[in-house]
């Protein structure tokens, strides 16, 4: 899925929030799973998710989801797991929008070259 | 079927809750067990509070001069009519109507003001001083005495709250009302909300004076103030005894009010309705889940207590917690909790439009497995003001075939019950914890589960 130099601006942004949403919701999942989340912090991840949603379009990783409701008290675990999934393909988006120029160093396919890192390794 | 001890404003349908207005809403058919303390206007730094502490003094010590002027039998009809106050509805009765004091007693009290010296030379300044010196007299008459003297600005109140809220006012007569220009006790024609079925007027009064038992009290003297005997380090006085010591012994009561007067920053009203603290909470949680589900060793009894007391503190101030009630259906002993339906949350106004529940029921199920008769018992019980809305608490999810059941009987009656189960109540405690969210939100949650299973 190509992106233009625009869509790429948004989604370094994106994948920033949702790296340091998976980080925090992954160090509380592990402290304690059942954990609900506040009305204030579920604001948050909803408008981070929103922002994601934008970038990704038909290639959202869930079908079915699209944000949390307050109503169903979602858990610390609940929000790690979709911010996992989103964090995981927007790492596929990132990938198929940089290149390394022959060297060790990678950059996005945008106007300015940005620089990136190198694509995670998978498991 | 009727309201489970209903209140004032449940019986106009105001959606209020305790917790949101300055007064004690008043039950219907029984009394609030509570009792003004005048020690709280004494010490409030409310100028208002203060002057009416001042002016109920004034007002009994001029019992006791005009006794001791020779107008003994005037005095003792007005301490009589005095000594009981049905409007304010405070007290222990279980009828909200309660026996005024005898001509002895009027007497007794009458004759503090020839007895004692100080009494004669500076008057009383504590009307609890009386419970300390008469026989007879106790927590629930100072609180009658105490509203009766400020009984008009108690009227004022009333129809101020009354108007804000939204309360009903009809026209009335209320009997001895104390005019402080006339020192007489006087009829008054006023608008007061009045009690449905006797059509008597009714006060209300402000929370922030009440106690459970008054600052100054022969308990506490009793317990704390008197000298124990040396050898069987107890207090061996017998309370007559100990009243005619008191009279003759002045020094006494002055000793023990002074102490209290000192300790007056301790002095604070009691609550309606006080939330177990976290700590307690976690510890009924505990106890629940360590409870087998059963009847053996009382294992239902005691889950009953334990999910009482928890509920009752976790949905606090959305639904105010009204009674236990034991039924038997089909020979089986059940027990309800009932709670008002304050509708101060849009779920809880849902709930009302949509199933008419006034109040919400919700009955304990100490059992493994929840079978059909135990749905279609609190099925049976629900209607009129309970509405179409009831709760079971259990221990654990529902089978698939009761679930399903649930559904049939939304399907077919438009009735929801909708389960509690342990994990419910464990994520009830910690909402709780946090304070981020409310516990109602976990029914709230379960609600629309079950309504997202149930076709349209």
């Amino acid at each position: 899925m190509p992106l233009n130099s625009e869509q790429m601006k948004s989604a370094r942004a994106v994948i920033a929030k949702l790296d340091g949403l998976y980080g925090e919701m992954s160090a509380a999942a592990r402290k304690k799973s059942d954990a609900t989340v506040s009305k204030f912090q579920l604001n948050v991840i909803n408008g981070i998710l929103a922002d994601a949603n934008a970038v990704l379009g038909e290639r959202r990783p869930l079908a079915d989801f699209v944000s949390f409701e307050a109503d169903d008290l979602p858990s610390t675990g609940d929000v790690s797991m979709i911010a996992a999934q989103y964090v995981e393909t927007l790492e596929i988006i990132r990938c198929e929008n940089i290149e390394n120029h022959g060297s060790q160093r990678w950059y996005w396919r945008d106007q300015d070259n940005t620089p990136t890192v190198a694509p995670r390794a998978r498991k | 079927m009727s309201l489970v001890r209903p209140r004032l404003t449940e019986h106009h349908q105001l959606a209020l809750n305790q917790a949101s207005v300055s007064f004690a809403i008043p039950f219907l058919d029984e009394d609030l067990p509570l009792y003004v303390d005048p020690f709280l206007l004494w010490k409030s730094p409310s100028q208002q509070d203060h002057s009416l502490h001042v002016g109920l003094m004034a007002a009994f010590n001029h019992l006791g001069h005009i006794a001791r002027k020779g107008k003994g039998d005037q005095a003792r009809d007005i301490l009589i009519q005095l000594s009981e106050c049905d409007e304010v509805g405070l007290g222990n009765s279980a009828t909200r109507s309660g026996k005024r004091i005898g001509t002895a007693t009027a007497d007794t009290i009458l004759s503090l003001f020839h007895q004692i010296p100080k009494y004669v030379q500076d008057g009383m300044e504590h009307l609890e001083e009386v419970q300390l010196l008469v026989d007879g007299i106790s927590k629930d008459r100072i609180s009658d005495f105490t509203c009766n003297l400020i009984k008009s600005f108690l009227i004022d109140y009333t129809i101020e709250e009354s108007e804000r809220v939204g309360i009903p006012l009809s026209d009335v007569v209320v009997p001895a009302v104390y005019n402080p220009r006339t020192r007489i006790l006087q009829n008054e024609a006023v608008k007061l909300p009045v009690h449905p079925i006797s059509g008597k007027p009714l006060l209300l009064v402000p929370k922030r004076w009440l106690r459970h038992a008054p600052w100054i009290s022969y308990d506490d003297y009793f317990k704390a103030y008197v000298p124990k005997d040396d050898r069987l380090n107890e207090v061996t006085w017998e309370r007559v005894q100990l009243l005619a010591y008191n009279r003759q012994n002045y020094g006494a009561i002055e000793g023990y009010v002074k102490l209290k007067e000192r300790a007056a920053a301790d002095c604070h009203n009691d609550p309606l309705f006080k939330q177990i603290p976290v700590v307690s909470a976690r510890r009924k949680l505990a106890e629940i889940a360590k409870l087998p589900s059963g009847k053996e060793g009382n294992a239902d009894r005691k889950y009953e207590d334990a999910v009482t007391a928890l509920l009752a503190s976790m949905f606090y101030p959305h639904l105010d917690f009204a009674d236990t009630q034991a039924r038997t259906d089909s020979g089986a002993q059940i027990r309800d909790l009932i709670f008002y339906n304050n509708r101060d949350e849009e779920f809880l106004k849902d709930i009302e439009r949509q199933f008419g529940s006034r109040q919400l029921v919700m009955e304990l199920k100490n059992v493994k497995a929840v079978e059909r008769e135990h749905v279609n018992q609190l099925h049976r019980y629900l209607g009129n003001e309970f509405g179409q809305f009831g709760v079971l608490v259990t221990r654990n999810r529902l089978p698939r075939a009761i679930r399903q059941n649930t559904i049939d009987l939304w399907s077919s009656k438009r009735t929801a019950i909708i389960p509690l189960i342990d994990e419910d109540l464990n994520l009830m405690v910690d909402l709780f914890e946090q304070k981020q969210r409310a516990p109602l939100d976990v029914l709230k949650r379960s609600y629309l589960t079950f309504t997202k299973e149930c076709p349209v």
